[in-house]
């Protein structure tokens, strides 16, 4: 078979596959949980995978790979400009939404539960807790933040002191 | 084509295909980390989490402006401005001839999630300026902010019109927040309540912004391994996409009440573009910036459209103002080969005489 009769070929299967692809895309998009994606994208690489391995079969130019790398590009732009037509939407906002939603009612009292729970291991050892470090460490910020605001009071009351201490050179140079 | 030319074709094609075979074993057996951020440096200064860093000025020449870089807060590290020699943002324009300080806001935990957006604007920014002064013995700075560090830049400009700032340059820092594409619209609040968020977590947890990212471009993960695959013969592709890889999955918390209020102030209420932002009683009024201001959106940028970047211009009141807008995605203004053909000589030439 000719290059081009090869990239004829590709050009078709590679049509055929991201409009079924989209497809599936749109009748997925929606529902919960999510569908996992991946399961789209191989589709693209057993594509090239087997063209790949007829092609050396049957001797083509290599020439034919850049083509089929132009395609998958371009496959995955398509797929990607349809995903964001998706997901720009007020519908996805909402389901997405709706899924934090339902995730942090999940997550959240299991992750409060944890804290609690680590925290009264971490006393029973005698150990402090990541609240109490927390805690300690938020003490030494405003101490830091004390003494840079005592520094800068003082580099103030410095400035001052100068420019107190050149008026009175002055004055006494000039004999006043 | 001649059937001498095909089988040499497909010679080099076998022997590209022996070194990808070769480089994903490699990269698939081996741990082996991409030394990143090498450009030396001196800490400077340390406030909180946050650290000011100088980089080792490597011209004969250097700008008498100094240049600070504010980076976004949380969400990723700040090593992509100098991802590898060679291909770094930051060794760039220290070789350009910018004594070049870039503010580190720290990797944030549970004991950080009190820290406001004031206490940034008020108080962190305002000390590392001061501190940058003291150590470049300069009069004037030139801030450059990045992604989030935008606009905590200009709110930072526009509450201290005493502070010298020679010249503000906005990358990819979103700006109208109405017009910030996806992110406006899932975090629009009849969806999306920060709150909650911060109530279950304490603060943004690096997963969650995991997932927001991801979703933001599902097919990037797929895009940016086929491009892989396709060059896994070409070490010095490798090599940057190692580092790249590593940068991309290594997300940042953000400390709660910083994450709370730049989720109902900045996105779901644009508070800021319409001069209703206030920050310890004190009004952000963005016509307050009067220094020179270069606007950098990118063409296909989902974090921060072109369209809500570009706003900055309209709203600023200094009569030396540029806006421009550059092939490429958040990323390709500051890292990859694009950047680096791109849009750091359209900063250096931008910045260069206005730092004389």
């Amino acid at each position: 078979m000719s290059g081009a009769a090869w990239a004829e070929e590709m050009l078709q299967q590679w049509k055929q596959s991201t409009e079924q692809g989209i497809e599936a895309w749109q009748a997925m998009l929606g529902r919960t949980p999510q569908p996992n994606l991946s399961q789209y994208w191989m589709p693209f690489f057993n594509q090239g995978a087997s063209l790949l391995s007829q092609m050396v079969r049957e001797g083509g130019s290599p020439e034919v790979l850049q083509l089929w790398k132009r395609f998958l590009d371009e496959g995955i732009e398509a797929w990607s400009k349809a995903l964001e037509g998706a997901m720009a939407s007020e519908g996805f906002a909402a389901a997405f939404g709706k899924y934090l939603e339902q995730y942090l009612g999940a997550a959240g009292p299991v992750q409060k539960e944890m804290k609690k729970a680590g925290e009264a291991y971490l006393k029973a050892l005698g150990l402090p807790s990541r609240n109490q470090i927390a805690e300690m460490t938020s003490q030494i910020s405003w101490v830091e933040s004390r003494i840079e605001e005592l520094e800068a009071k003082i580099e103030g009351v410095m400035g001052s002191l100068a420019s107190l201490q050149a008026t009175l050179e002055k004055a006494r140079r000039e004999g006043t | 084509m001649a059937q001498q030319d095909v089988l040499k074709q497909w010679q080099e094609e076998v022997v590209r295909q022996v070194k990808r075979t070769e480089q994903a074993k490699e990269m698939f057996l081996t741990s082996g980390e991409p030394e990143v951020g090498q450009t030396p440096r001196d800490l400077i200064y340390r406030k909180g989490k946050a650290r000011l860093y100088r980089y080792r000025p490597t011209a004969e020449a250097v700008y008498p402006v100094p240049v600070l870089m504010v980076p976004n807060l949380g969400i990723s590290r700040p090593y992509i401005f100098d991802l590898l020699p060679g291909s770094s943002f930051i060794e760039y324009m220290v070789r350009q001839g910018f004594d070049f300080y870039l503010l580190d806001w720290g990797i944030f935990g549970d004991e950080d999630d009190g820290l406001t957006v004031d206490e940034c604007i008020l108080r962190i920014l305002p000390v590392m300026v001061k501190k940058l002064l003291e150590s470049s013995q300069a009069k004037e700075v030139s801030l450059l902010g990045y992604c989030m560090g935008a606009p905590l830049s200009a709110c930072y400009i526009a509450l201290h019109p005493e502070a010298p700032v020679r010249n503000f340059i906005n990358m990819a820092g979103p700006i109208d927040f109405e017009k910030a594409g996806f992110f406006t619209t899932w975090m629009d609040k009849r969806y999306f309540d920060a709150e909650k968020v911060v109530d279950a977590f304490g603060g943004m947890p690096a997963d969650l912004i995991r997932v927001g990212f991801k979703l933001l471009k599902p097919t990037a993960d797929l895009s940016s391994y086929t491009n892989l695959w396709w060059n896994m013969w070409n070490d010095r592709y490798v090599e940057g996409f190692k580092a790249l890889n590593k940068w991309a999955n290594e997300y940042m918390p953000i400390p709660g009440c910083f994450f709370k209020q730049w989720v109902e102030e900045f996105y779901q209420g644009n508070k800021m573009v319409k001069g209703e932002l206030y920050f310890e009683g004190r009004r952000v009024d963005l016509s307050n910036i009067r220094c020179s201001v270069l606007v950098v959106g990118a063409q296909t940028d989902y974090i921060a459209p072109a369209a809500c970047v570009r706003a900055l211009v309209d709203v600023v009141s200094s009569r030396d103002t540029e806006y421009v807008e550059l092939p490429g995605g958040h990323i390709s203004l500051i890292a990859g080969r694009q950047a680096a053909t791109v849009a750091w000589p359209k900063v250096w030439g931008w910045l260069g005489p206005r730092s004389q």
